[in-house]
């Protein structure tokens, strides 16, 4: 077992520290059964939520480049009304920790998205995604915004490449973990958004481990480019407690499965299974 | 939906530019409806693509017998364009493809149906053989394939229909009247076209007289329903083109926003 949250009241146990990261899993029931086994993660991060529906952009393509994709991150989701009708049965029954991935809206539209999905008592905590441009002040604001409306634990997913001044005014206004990071920012031809791929995970390491040196004892989660056994072995040796999936849910749900199982029983001096 | 090994057995030029592409499954699969697809993992591990959609139909020989492990492909030149379709075109012979399927919703054609239209575009490509299975073992359904194209179809494609399909290249304003069920695959264009034809001699068409599919749709990148980026606009509001398509009715869909775009 792992806590992500140990400092807190409540806590956030989970039994593996692998997760999806937010956007790659869906609001809750499994679709890449059979592929993938749901009992094997830690916990389920949710798509992005809220309040009001967001639908994405026109001609948003998504360009494959060498080592990943670019993607438009319009955030599309039908709106927390919505979203709640469809999963609210999954939710009271999930085997797993959830948590809700809530992109920094509005604060008033965040105040009310973080009530409405707290009143349900399905969740476990709450992810906050900030944008690649907030200040420490937007971090500061969103994160008190979050946890006034909640008592859980309040993870808060950093920008590229895991700013340390928005993860210190975060921490400051309570959150309780960091997840490094958000996809990188980058543009092919027509396309502008973020990149996802298993090139992301080499560049993260050092600030994975510049961030655990820098803030002892908060836990962080690594996401970005988790692709083998040997990335998650990787991103905690780093100093990561936990890691969330992302496009290897997309370009290879048969190695999930190979990922969550090694996790089950990994140490990180651990030989690793063959590829 | 389930892992399956796809080998890639032969690639035929089955017209000047379009190719047949034949795969064996590792394990018979049970039925799937034509136009449901399966992910298919493209490239090597330098170059790993998302992967790709694809239609896949029974083999002639085989069709309407499922379990089925024999399955076509059809596709043309311009999915040359795409680098996972590309990667595929360049594969040789024995190359084992991950895949998993079938996903998504594919054609159905009510019990009761007698008369059946099927227009195609036919340089889209993959839509040439993919239905056949619907129709081939019900030889009392009157059958038109109405393909549209630019150039004269090739003899060998028209010789593979069985006898009591007819196949034109010409859609009259009779043969939009006659069928009781309509089954369409080509391009947003093309159903455009198909739907103002179709309301200038029936009005209004009824829900459910016409199925669409939209496959140029963007299916990925999950495939699975996980990401959401796929919604398509319906009457019934936004749909998940891989849960609740690639198959739509055309009355439903909204082709005027899908084609803006």
């Amino acid at each position: 077992m792992i806590d992500l949250a140990p400092a807190h009241k409540i806590g956030l146990s989970l039994k593996s520290p692998l997760m999806p990261a937010a956007g790659f899993w869906g609001y809750g029931p499994n679709r890449y059964a059979p592929l993938v086994s749901a009992e094997l993660l830690g916990a389920i991060v949710t798509n992005p939520m809220t309040l009001r529906p967001r639908r994405a952009g026109p001609s948003a393509p998504v360009a494959e480049v060498d080592g990943g994709i670019i993607l438009p991150v319009d955030l599309p989701n039908p709106g927390l009304k919505k979203i709640i009708r469809q999963n609210r049965k999954f939710w009271r029954r999930a085997p797993i920790p959830l948590i809700a991935h809530l992109p920094a809206d509005a604060p008033d539209d965040l105040a009310r998205t973080v009530s409405a999905l707290d009143a349900l008592a399905v969740f476990a905590g709450f992810e906050l995604g900030l944008p690649p441009d907030a200040s420490p002040a937007d971090a500061a604001l969103f994160t008190r915004t979050l946890i006034r409306n909640t008592d859980l634990p309040a993870l808060v997913k950093l920008p590229f490449p895991g700013k340390p001044h928005l993860a210190e005014a975060a921490l400051k206004a309570g959150a309780v973990a960091l997840t490094l990071a958000d996809a990188p920012p980058a543009a092919a031809g027509t396309t502008a958004g973020r990149f996802f791929g298993g090139g992301v995970h080499a560049q993260l390491l050092p600030h994975l481990q510049h961030a655990a040196e820098t803030f002892p004892g908060t836990p962080i989660i690594a996401c970005g480019g988790i692709h083998t056994p040997a990335d998650v072995r990787a991103c905690l040796q780093a100093g990561a407690i936990a890691a969330q999936l992302d496009s290897v849910f997309w370009a290879n749900p048969q190695q999930v499965q190979q990922i969550l199982r090694y996790a089950q029983g990994a140490k990180s001096d651990d030989p690793l299974p063959s590829p | 939906m389930k892992p399956v090994t796809l080998t890639f057995i032969e690639k035929t030029r089955i017209a000047p530019a379009m190719w047949q592409f034949i795969f064996v499954a590792d394990k018979p699969l049970p039925p799937f409806q034509p136009g449901q697809f399966f992910l298919a993992r493209t490239g090597n591990m330098f170059s790993a693509y998302l992967p790709r959609p694809l239609f896949l139909a029974p083999c002639d020989e085989v069709a309407g017998n499922w379990p089925v492990s024999r399955f076509q492909l059809t596709l043309s030149a311009r999915h040359l364009a795409d680098r996972g379709l590309a990667w595929l075109f360049s594969c040789p012979p024995a190359r084992k493809i991950d895949a998993f399927g079938p996903l998504g919703c594919g054609f159905t054609l009510p019990a009761t149906t007698k008369n059946l239209l099927v227009p195609i575009d036919f340089e889209l490509g993959m839509g040439v053989f993919l239905v056949g299975s619907l129709f081939t073992m019900r030889k009392s359904l009157n059958v038109t394939l109405a393909f549209e194209s630019k150039n004269p179809l090739p003899a060998a494609i028209v010789r593979r229909f069985p006898p009591h399909v007819e196949i034109t290249t010409t859609l009259t304003t009779d043969r939009l009247l006659w069928p009781d069920a309509i089954i369409a695959i080509g391009g947003i264009p093309f159903y455009q076209r198909l739907k103002a034809r179709l309301s200038a001699v029936r009005l209004r068409p009824a829900p459910g007289l016409a199925q669409i599919l939209l496959a140029d749709a963007p299916l990925r990148p999950c495939g699975v329903g996980a990401c959401g980026l796929c919604a398509v606009p319906t009457a019934a509001g936004s749909r998940l083109a891989c849960l609740a398509g690639p198959v739509f009715d055309l009355a439903t869909l909204d082709l005027e926003v899908l084609a803006d775009d």
